[in-house]
């Protein structure tokens, strides 16, 4: 009797998140797995989809054989899966690569490192949109800070002057890449300095004592100490960059265009811009299909990641 | 103890404000007018002088019924906003939309077919490029209520610095190339012309070329046409042979309007609606129509409708309003002490343009050609303007690129 009572307590108290939480999320995520199974919308009501079935998966991930080879159905969703694993390619190991550095520096008893540690974390309370159009104003040719400080260097006549970073579709990728890697990297840094912070003294003294030298401590006792947050960083990096949509929209917009095999495609649009566009066009059903082909994905990720760290660790 | 009661006081005052406030017939205001929602779009200036047609409309007799309570919505995601509130069943009696959206909200059933009231008794008394844009199907589901175009500014400065006649802007493209060269100098920084990328903005090339890009039955994609091909090629030239664009179309580059104003683009696209901003920024301008190609001079057609929603129940009273509200009479004196053009052919005898830089806007608009008329205008911006950037970067030739566009407009933009 107690306990039901309690239980009823402790739901009432709990009702006002989980309400909001059923409305706000659980529906959602219900509802677009059924509208991807419908078609597009041919007035405003939701009322009058038509059925589909698996069209929308079929025409997002099918392909067919022809005599000219084979060619898929949505070559523009395969691009920016590619897009996609080009931005997660470059931005995780380059922003775990800054975030551990960054966390070595300041773990030590050097002056002002409250200071450094608090400037550096202060870019991640910023929102990403913001953080982009500053980047898109650092990057822009003629009036741009990039393109004045090397004016000063090179002279006007140069690419960051004439072109800029974000209108060329080499550059504009890694542009996109270092802003946010710049933005990401205090968050890292406090998290690899909370762990670098547990790790006993007493560990190091025992190396410096068997004759290790810092590389070799570095190597074999901080490394391996590290790799909780090493995987927590890899997973949550492979999520933000399926997720990837604000950095894509305040920057580029998903461009500037490339020519691949007769193809114009975005050479920054990531899937989740993809995503954002097959929305704004009102399509749904397609659009829904695609955020599940992404969920499936982020899954099966997450599970390879967690049996390659379980078994490095055995 | 007391403490258990406050709850209970607190559930009785609300039930009791609740039922105090109760009114169950929303649509009805104070004095017993039905209301009528109008959302529209229209700047501080605009609204107030909105809200004094409105009242002159409801005092007359034949409206005592009715009142017009007008919203306003940001215009940027204004489609997204109606969209939404269609979907739930929660949209306005009536709205003003820009131009390219009309067709989608004809095409889904949700805006009504004008001929209802009898429109085609009027409608020849709307200019006929502002009113085409509405006429879906062959048949109208809107009316005009404000239009635009685009023609060419120049900067008079740099004219003279050049040693140009500031008063000879370029009439034909052969001349545009010539003076805009003449203006360049990229050492400096400057250059002769700033310009978009997007299909809007490139409409006036299409169309100074004889291009058109939709068939008139709306089933198929005319831009692979060999004067689509010869203006696409040209637009690309002025980037990447004459020099003589900025790159102003790049991500991240100054705007042609920003550019314009700080002298570094001496000509650039643009419509009336920057008028006053640069005439306030001191610069020495001035108006010209887009240079002729082989088709003569034309530009695009801009603006925004007003549409009726299926939803109302009241559409003939919207209808009668909108009908006073684009009456020659109130279209003059809107237009005339907001400086803008008037949709209605009758209000052009009753008043006389001071501002010579909006009359060149009027010529402009008498070759301005109808722009295309598809369900999802965003979505063939999304297909042609990739395309076109190929073209200008010169990864592709115009006849790929907009063979290309072409055959992806039909499958994806007029399959809808």
């Amino acid at each position: 009797m107690q306990n039901t009572r309690e239980t009823t307590n402790s739901l009432l108290f709990l009702a006002p998140f989980l309400i909001l939480f059923a409305i706000f999320l659980i529906f959602p995520i219900g509802y677009s797995f059924y509208l991807s199974f419908f078609g597009s919308p041919r007035d405003f009501s939701l009322a009058n989809l038509e059925y589909v079935g698996f069209a929308n998966y079929s025409n997002l991930l099918g392909f067919s054989v022809g005599p000219t080879g084979i060619s898929l159905n949505d070559p523009a969703f395969w691009w920016s899966l590619g897009v996609t694993l080009l931005y997660g390619g470059l931005s995780i190991p380059l922003g775990i690569t800054a975030s551990l550095a960054l966390a070595l520096l300041l773990h030590n008893k050097l002056a002002g490192k409250d200071f450094f540690r608090s400037a550096f974390f202060l870019p991640n309370v910023l929102d990403m949109l913001v953080v982009g159009v500053i980047w898109g104003l650092i990057y822009a040719p003629k009036y741009g800070a990039l393109a004045q400080v090397m004016n000063f260097f090179l002279g006007p006549d140069q690419f960051f002057n004439t072109t800029g970073l974000l209108a060329n579709p080499y550059t504009a990728m890694p542009a996109v890449v270092l802003a946010m890697v710049l933005k990401g990297a205090g968050f890292g840094m406090i998290l690899f300095l909370a762990a670098l912070q547990n790790i006993p003294d007493a560990v190091y003294e025992a190396a410096d004592i068997d004759g290790a030298t810092h590389w070799e401590q570095f190597w074999h006792i901080t490394l391996p100490l590290l790799r909780p947050i090493l995987f927590f960083m890899v997973v949550t990096g492979i999520i933000g960059s399926l997720n990837a949509f604000t950095e894509i929209y305040a920057m580029t917009a998903g461009g500037p265009q490339v020519v691949v095999a007769g193809e114009t495609l975005g050479s920054t649009s990531v899937v989740g811009y993809y995503l954002y566009k097959q929305f704004e066009a009102g399509r749904y059903g397609y659009a829904a299909a695609i955020s599940y082909v992404l969920l499936a994905l982020t899954l099966m990720l997450t599970f390879l990641q967690q049996r390659l760290f379980a078994g490095k660790k055995n | 103890m007391n403490k258990n009661y406050l709850p209970w006081i607190f559930g009785i005052f609300y039930l009791f404000l609740l039922a105090a406030t109760w009114n169950d017939r929303v649509d009805v205001n104070a004095s017993g007018r039905t209301i009528l929602q109008f959302w529209h779009t229209y700047n501080d200036d605009e609204e107030k002088l909105l809200k004094e047609v409105i009242a002159e409309w409801e005092a007359q007799p034949a409206n005592s019924n009715w009142a017009i309570r007008p919203i306003r919505i940001p215009f940027d995601g204004h489609k997204p906003k109606i969209r939404t509130a269609l979907t739930v069943g929660l949209g306005p009696d009536f709205a003003r939309v820009d131009w390219s959206f009309v067709c989608e909200l004809a095409r889904k059933n949700a805006c009504v077919d004008l001929e209802t009231f009898g429109f085609s008794k009027i409608s020849d008394q709307y200019l006929s490029a502002p009113l085409n844009t509405n006429r879906i199907d062959g048949k109208y589901y809107g009316l005009p209520d404000q239009t635009t175009c685009v023609a060419l500014f120049y900067n008079k400065t740099i004219f003279r610095d050049a040693n140009l006649d500031p008063e000879k802007p370029p009439k034909t493209w052969d001349e545009f190339i010539e003076t805009a060269k003449k203006l360049t100098n990229s050492e400096k920084g400057t250059y002769g012309f700033g310009m978009d990328n997007t299909l809007w903005w490139t409409l006036p090339f299409f169309n100074t070329f004889g291009a058109k890009l939709i068939s008139d039955d709306g089933k198929k994609c005319l831009l692979d046409s060999e004067a689509a091909v010869k203006a696409l090629e040209f637009k690309a030239s002025l980037f990447s042979v004459h020099k003589i664009e900025a790159g102003a179309w790049r991500a991240g580059a100054i705007s042609p309007e920003s550019g314009f104003v700080n002298g570094r683009y001496a000509m650039i696209f643009m419509g009336p609606w920057n008028l006053p901003k640069f005439t306030n920024s001191k610069l020495d301008f001035g108006v010209a129509l887009i240079p002729a190609g082989p088709a003569g001079s034309s530009s695009n057609v801009g603006g925004t409708n007003a549409v009726i929603f299926k939803s109302s129940k009241n559409p003939r009273p919207c209808y009668d309003f909108l009908t006073f509200f684009t009456s020659a009479e109130i279209q003059a004196r809107w237009c005339k002490r907001l400086n803008q053009m008037p949709v209605n052919r009758k209000s052009y005898d009753l008043f006389s343009f001071d501002d010579k830089n909006l009359q060149v806007f009027m010529e402009q608009l008498k070759t301005s050609v109808s722009n295309p008329i598809v369900t999802s205008y965003e979505m063939l911006e999304d297909v042609v303007n990739p395309e076109m950037e190929a073209v200008i970067t010169g990864q592709k030739t115009a006849a790929d690129a907009l063979g290309n566009a072409s055959r992806k407009v039909e499958a994806k933009v007029l399959s809808l």
